[in-house]
């Protein structure tokens, strides 16, 4: 297995996983009823993630190193931390502050030049899903430091 | 005739007309959401869970039967007229569609695909009916050890089917099956693999899976191919949107054709909607005679009636399983579970005797989303297309707001939403890297229940496996979930043998 294969890292990573599945599992405490323990299935299955792991290294053994498409490295880490910025922050900003700051900042990274229309899509958007959720469905959003409607 | 009985008991609760408003939504927004590309049925079902919450059971299952084949037909308009499939078994339909239109047939091939979902959605809603109830007459005969056996031809029929690497799909399903595991055993009351997370105690759900590897995971992934993403070229619609003579004759076999392969393709666990498109086109392309076949790749009706056909056929044989033994056989069935248990409901032989209401509403809804979605589907085209004209900076910025609502109304929890972030990063890498979603959803779903029913199994063998696995039911299933794991090996063997074009692109086809 050549380290400069693609699928070189994911066999690393599905080792790394499956160890730490065989880990959880064998660490799941056995009351000691029934006849298999809650920690047989998980030992399996980290098991099996080794053999899956072992086989995709087989695969790529010797394989031809293929080719992939680099990747727009700009947009892409600028919404990991964006997405995640706003799945952190939905709960103490509260769904109407996190989504006007996050909407607009999004479309910007995905190209959007466009400030007017983006900031008066946002407020529309985040003002219907709020509507939508909050006062037809009856479904609590947070609200954050703005006050309970 | 009990079945016309209950179904009849279905239609008073369906046709109230308030219950009318909820299909006619569902149906709207299924296909308004299925439009839009990169969402395939399974997201839009997970994206538009949450509006159900607020409603009772009957109500919102009949509003989930609309959303479910309007998400199905969603796709079709897209191929057609955009050249872009809105998800994987919209594919084929783009091959002729997307020609047809071309040449100025768009609106026949718009007519065809929806009448013939219409056409294939009623004769599958039909043969739902009575295998659905032949097979809770049966299921309830079954004990856990033959339950625990149909489940893993389940997830060796989606591991077979799915991606293009064994390893990796094989490695998927692990995953789901681990994700499946997280949280407390209701067996034992013991913690798995929670790794001292009290948050992750009562578990994942599916519908954390589906919107974080296939909502986040899509956003992340058009993010990271900004700049080679090609415009759209899109043919406007000419003409009337309706068939000439000839165009219905041809189309009308090939309805049938599609409805009966999608069906049964579609009751097969694992082999879901882009498989019985695939196979349908096939089968098209074998039955055309002379000109006609010369004429598909550049726009045979065959090509769009077929495959649109068991596109929505699949979709009624996908709730076969779901509705007679409580068993997902593919992604968005097993999205459809958590829209059971979200009402403490279990999908299975027991709901059939507990709340036949629910159960033959919904069976009703699907008749009347039927229709419902031909009667729409036409004459609002210029919306769905104009759907596409959404700046897509605005539209995934929309989608992943709804998605954090989504789950945040799920159970109110700040940690699923870090699960959600979580899982669409593994979502993003494992597209990145060819390894198939459908198994991981499955495996989210069946994992408890495998375990469940092994180890009920293993108490009724008194811990021997070997007496387990040779109990006749149980051993048969077995072998045939072993075939299903040689399917992909065999196709391949035959497809470098004989030098078929076709098998190959089979043995080739992600069904997540």
């Amino acid at each position: 297995m050549s380290l400069r294969h693609p699928d070189a890292i994911g066999v690393i990573a599905i080792v790394v996983l499956g160890a730490l599945v065989i880990y959880g599992g064998a660490t799941t405490p056995d009351p000691g009823f029934g006849v298999v323990s809650p920690a047989a299935f998980p030992v399996v299955l980290g098991v099996l993630m080794l053999a899956s792991a072992a086989w995709l290294a087989r695969d790529i053994f010797g394989a031809k190193i293929p080719t992939i498409e680099p990747i727009d490295r700009g947009p892409f880490f600028a919404t990991v931390a964006a997405t995640g910025l706003y799945l952190f922050t939905f709960v103490p900003l509260g769904f109407v502050l996190s989504s006007l700051l996050f909407f607009p900042v999004q479309s910007r990274i995905l190209g959007s030049r466009a400030l007017v229309r983006d900031v008066i899509a946002t407020v529309l958007f985040v003002a219907g899903v709020y509507l939508l959720f909050v006062k037809f469905l009856t479904i609590d959003l947070p609200h954050g430091p703005l006050p309970t409607p | 005739m009990e079945v016309f009985g209950s179904l009849l008991g279905g239609f008073a609760t369906a046709l109230t007309p308030q219950n009318l408003l909820y299909a006619g939504i569902g149906v709207f927004l299924g296909t308004a959401i299925g439009v839009l590309p990169g969402i395939g049925p399974a997201l839009t079902i997970s994206l538009l869970l949450p509006i159900t919450f607020g409603l009772d059971a009957v109500p919102a299952f009949i509003m989930f039967g609309g959303i479910y084949y309007g998400a199905m037909y969603g796709g079709s308009t897209t191929s057609i007229l955009v050249n872009t499939p809105g998800e994987s078994a919209s594919v084929v339909t783009a091959i002729d569609g997307y020609q047809m239109a071309k040449k100025g047939r768009g609106g026949a091939a718009l007519a065809t695909s929806a009448i013939g979902s219409f056409v294939a959605g009623t004769i599958a809603t039909f043969l739902l009916m009575f295998l659905a109830v032949a097979l809770v007459s049966f299921a309830v005969k079954l004990g856990p050890p033959e339950y625990f056996a149909i489940m893993l031809l389940a997830l060796a029929a989606v591991t077979s089917l799915s991606g293009t690497s064994a390893p990796k799909s094989f490695f998927a399903t692990l995953l789901g099956l681990a994700l499946g595991l997280v949280g407390t055993d209701n067996q034992t009351g013991q913690l798995r693999l929670t790794f001292g997370i009290s948050e992750l105690e009562s578990g994942i759900d599916v519908v954390l899976g589906a919107i974080g590897l296939f909502a986040v995971g899509e956003v992340l992934w058009y993010a990271a191919t900004l700049r080679s993403q090609q415009a759209e070229e899109r043919i406007t619609l000419k003409g009337s949107i309706w068939m000439n003579g000839e165009e219905f004759r041809r189309s009308w076999p090939a309805w049938l054709r599609g409805s009966a392969v999608g069906f049964f393709i579609g009751a097969l666990p694992g082999a879901g909607a882009t498989i019985a498109s695939f196979i349908s086109y096939a089968v098209e392309k074998a039955t055309a005679r002379g000109r006609r076949k010369s004429e598909f790749g550049k726009g045979a009706i065959e090509g769009v009636a077929g495959p649109e056909a068991s596109n929505n056929a699949s979709a009624g044989g996908a709730l076969v399983p779901l509705l007679g033994l409580g068993i997902p056989g593919s992604g968005t069935t097993a999205v459809m579970v958590a829209a059971f248990q979200i009402y403490g409901l279990q999908p299975g032989p027991l709901l059939f005797d507990k709340r036949p209401d629910l159960v033959w509403g919904l069976i009703a809804s699907l008749y009347l989303a039927n229709a419902m979605l031909l009667v729409l589907n036409l004459p609002l085209v210029g919306l769905w297309v104009r759907l596409l004209d959404i700046p897509k900076p605005l539209l995934y910025g929309g989608i992943l707001i709804v998605s954090a609502v989504g789950v945040y109304s799920l159970n109110r929890s700040a940690t699923d939403l870090i699960v959600v972030f979580v899982l669409g990063v593994v979502g993003y890498l494992m597209r990145r890297f060819d390894y198939p979603l459908a198994p991981v959803i499955l495996g989210i779903v069946l994992a408890p229940l495998i375990d469940n029913n092994f180890r009920r199994a293993m108490i009724m063998t008194d811990g021997d496996v070997i007496r387990l696995v040779t109990r006749p039911a149980t051993a048969t299933t077995l072998v045939i979930a072993l075939a299903f794991l040689m399917l992909p090996f065999m196709l391949r063997l035959y497809a470098r043998r004989t030098g078929n074009r076709e098998v190959a692109e089979l043995a080739e086809t992600d069904v997540g």
